[in-house]
């Protein structure tokens, strides 16, 4: 009884001392530290007059000495789709507020300026490189701070660690093990010379939130325009363009690793970017059709509002043969039919216009159906979703290759599509 | 008493009239039979007609084959006959008909009396059931995505025997209305035939439909198709249940067969276009075995050379719906 007693208060002691110790000397400084940088915090919301409310809130952060402040694009992405339906908004931290003039954006980046008429005094500073030049809070292990109001309760201070770019994406985006919570997208990260090093944009969950990069913010500033309303869907359409074009080119040209499936010489993490999952119903002893399924795609993908996204790129293959089924009862379960894998309606695009074909083929009893569909998006001039499918079925046996691109320009789309045919031949 | 007397044998008919008076009507193979029958399992003496009483009496005359009064074996004590009963002597049918009663009107020719005539037997009936239920058993087989088994083929048919039967039933009816003739056995046969072609039919269908790989083609092509078999069905159960003239049999079985379909496809044909947006592929879902494709394959190249056009959308289908 005492021993469990005292074990119990040395285990006490225990936490409360590691608790105390390294985190009470990190936290008292920062808090002394940052304590006057709450109030630089702006809430960013989004008001719609007709509705009479606001459609969203987010963070945002001055940056220039004239007004200039920093927010995330999908903050203010209500605006952007409908400028003639929505105004944007400012509360500063006494409450006071005002609206924002909208200078331009990085969709890709998922970034907004804004003006604001009567700027701040005081404006944060944003760290050159943050990846060429590791100071102590920048480099992989160094903690940093982020700002924000999540969910409207109040300016937050988050602490946690830089951990370096996030592997398997294309763009470039650090990971931040601190809790990111809605409301707090546009605001700032801090390294301890309360440089910014990032701006707020997603959370994974549990300590997992995702900051881009300060020189993106940089680069944008360093442009210098400000973008005429009726322009804002031709320069989305030109920056997912000029975004896709080397990402898509450089697996058009570079070539493809080969990896076994299913006894078929293919590939999988074709880039960095390419995760890849398996699937197979092998455990199911009542299946009346074996199959083994991988998919690979990758993370990037971007928002544009709340009913379009775009970027998605990801291939599966799928090997099936038949258990019980004859051919006839075989060829029931397989279809050519397609579904879009990034998000999209009636406004913004088109349905799909599909072509059917059959390739040559030597071997007899075989066929190879290929399935093209295109849809082309309304807004967005000169870009397209694409999907592909290509079946070689040998009557109790078949393998499906599929191929989604969205958001992309027609002669890349041809180029991908027919080098991912005759790599699945 | 004035009757007629009607005698089938080996898909032949003829019809006698005579008269049964005091002295009773013998019906045998012999040359004294009043009504001479030609059919080696009569007697030469086989039935005797006689009347009592305004009633008409048939017996048997001890034959060696027997005499069956609507299925039933008679004796030689004297039955009961009514009109229309059937009396079965050796391989002849034989029915007392009523010469007060007036005749049916004349019915308009047409093809499908013929084809009762070279099909209407039992015999072939059957075999034609048989065939239709048989290949409606196949289909569902083939056409199953999943296993089928000898109980899933006993209840399929099973339930379409069960649908033949309702179906022949409720168009007797309605002939019996129209018509005075429930023609149960004509219509039986028309609902087998239609049966059996409308599996062929489908059958050519689909393989037209993997090959061409056009769904709206395929489906106006389906449409015509089945509307055509449809119409010249309607217009076999119009021959066997009224006494409409062709053209009008032709105007009401495709008046019909029209509003069928424009009930059926109007509602996707008074979509607007947000309703018809979707996310998914439009293509010919449809899909069969390899041995079943007849089209010419292309190369990878002139495949996506020919593609090109899938990005050509019209200024309409881009246009911007912002309302």
């Amino acid at each position: 009884m005492l021993r469990a007693l005292l074990l119990s208060l040395s285990v006490l002691a225990g936490l409360v001392l590691a608790s105390l110790w390294p985190n009470s000397l990190v936290a008292e400084t920062s808090a002394n530290r940052f304590s006057e940088y709450y109030d630089q915090i702006y809430q960013v919301r989004v008001f719609s007059p007709e509705a009479g409310s606001k459609s969203s809130i987010g963070s945002g952060f001055q940056v220039t000495a004239d007004g200039l402040i920093a927010t995330n694009y999908h903050v203010v992405s209500d605006f952007v789709q409908r400028p003639e339906k929505h105004q944007v908004e400012y509360r500063s931290h006494t409450g006071e507020t005002g609206s924002l003039e909208l200078l331009d954006f990085d969709v890709v980046n998922d970034l907004a300026l804004l003006r604001i008429d009567q700027p701040a005094d005081r404006f944060f500073s944003l760290s050159g490189d943050t990846r060429q030049e590791p100071s102590s809070a920048q480099s992989k292990g160094g903690l940093v701070y982020a700002l924000g109001n999540p969910r409207d309760y109040g300016v937050t201070l988050v602490q946690g660690f830089n951990n370096g770019l996030v592997a398997h994406s294309y763009n470039d985006q650090l990971l931040f093990s601190g809790s990111l919570n809605p409301g707090m997208s546009g605001g700032p990260t801090l390294n301890a010379n309360a440089e910014v090093v990032g701006v707020n944009v997603a959370t994974a969950g549990s300590q997992l939130s995702f900051l881009i990069p300060a020189d993106k913010l940089i680069n944008l500033i360093s442009v210098g325009r400000a973008l005429e309303q009726s322009d804002y869907q031709d320069e989305i359409a030109t920056q997912i363009k000029q975004w896709q074009r080397p990402r898509l080119q450089s697996l058009i040209d570079e070539p493809w690793p080969t990896e076994t499936f299913a006894d078929r010489e293919l590939f999988g993490e074709i880039r960095k970017d390419f995760q890849c999952w398996g699937d197979t119903n092998s455990d199911n002893v009542n299946r009346s059709v074996a199959w083994t399924n991988r998919n690979c795609q990758t993370a990037n993908q971007v928002f544009l509002s709340g009913r379009l996204n775009i970027g998605q790129l990801l291939f599966s293959f799928s090997e099936q043969e038949s258990i019980k089924l004859n051919r006839f009862q075989f060829a029931q379960t397989l279809s050519p039919d397609m579904g879009a894998d990034n998000q999209s309606n009636f406004e913004n695009s088109t349905s799909f216009k599909c072509k059917t074909g059959f390739l040559d083929t030597q071997q007899k009893g075989q066929y190879r159906r290929i399935n093209s569909c295109i849809r082309a998006h309304k807004k967005l001039h000169g870009l397209f979703d694409s999907l592909l499918l290509v079946e070689v079925n040998e009557g109790l046996t078949s393998f499906l290759a599929h191929l989604s691109i969205a958001g992309a320009e027609p002669d890349q789309i041809k180029a991908l599509n027919t080098k991912f045919t005759e790599r699945v031949q | 008493m004035n009757i007629a007397i009607v005698i089938a044998h080996k898909g032949g008919r003829r019809i006698e009239r005579l008269t049964v008076g005091e002295s009773p009507l013998r019906i045998g193979r012999g040359w004294g039979s009043d009504i001479l029958l030609d059919d080696k399992f009569v007697n030469e003496n086989h039935i005797e007609l006689s009347v009592d009483d305004g009633e008409l009496y048939v017996r048997d005359l001890s034959t060696r084959n027997g005499t069956l009064l609507d299925g039933k074996r008679i004796d030689s004590s004297p039955q009961k006959v009514r009109f229309g009963q059937v009396l079965g002597i050796g391989d002849s049918q034989v029915q007392i008909q009523n010469v007060q009663a007036s005749v049916a009107p004349a019915s308009f020719r047409s093809a499908w009396f013929l084809l009762m005539e070279r099909f209407g037997s039992t015999k072939s009936i059957l075999s034609l059931t048989a065939v239709a239920l048989f290949l409606q058993a196949l289909v569902a087989w083939m056409g199953s995505s999943q296993e089928y088994g000898l109980g899933d083929a006993l209840v399929g048919v099973g339930t379409l025997l069960v649908a033949i039967t309702i179906a022949a039933l409720t168009l007797g009816l309605v002939s019996k209305l129209l018509r005075n003739e429930a023609s149960l056995k004509s219509h039986w046969l028309v609902i087998v035939i239609a049966l059996i072609a409308n599996v062929l039919i489908d059958f050519l269908l689909q393989i037209v439909r993997f090959n061409l790989q056009m769904p709206v083609l395929s489906d106006s092509i389906a449409m015509l198709a089945m509307g055509a078999i449809a119409s010249l069905f309607i217009v076999g159960f119009l021959s066997y249940a009224t006494y409409l003239s062709p053209s009008k049999r032709w105007l009401w079985s495709v008046s019909v067969v029209g509003l069928f379909v424009i009930f059926s496809y109007s509602e996707d044909w008074l979509k607007e276009d947000h309703q018809r947006w979707t996310s998914y592929s439009s293509s010919e879902g449809l899909t069969l075995p390899p041995a079943l494709l007849f089209r010419s394959t292309t190369s990878v190249t002139d495949y996506f050379d020919a593609s090109d056009e899938l990005f050509g959308f019209t200024p309409g289908e881009l246009a911007d719906s912002d309302n």
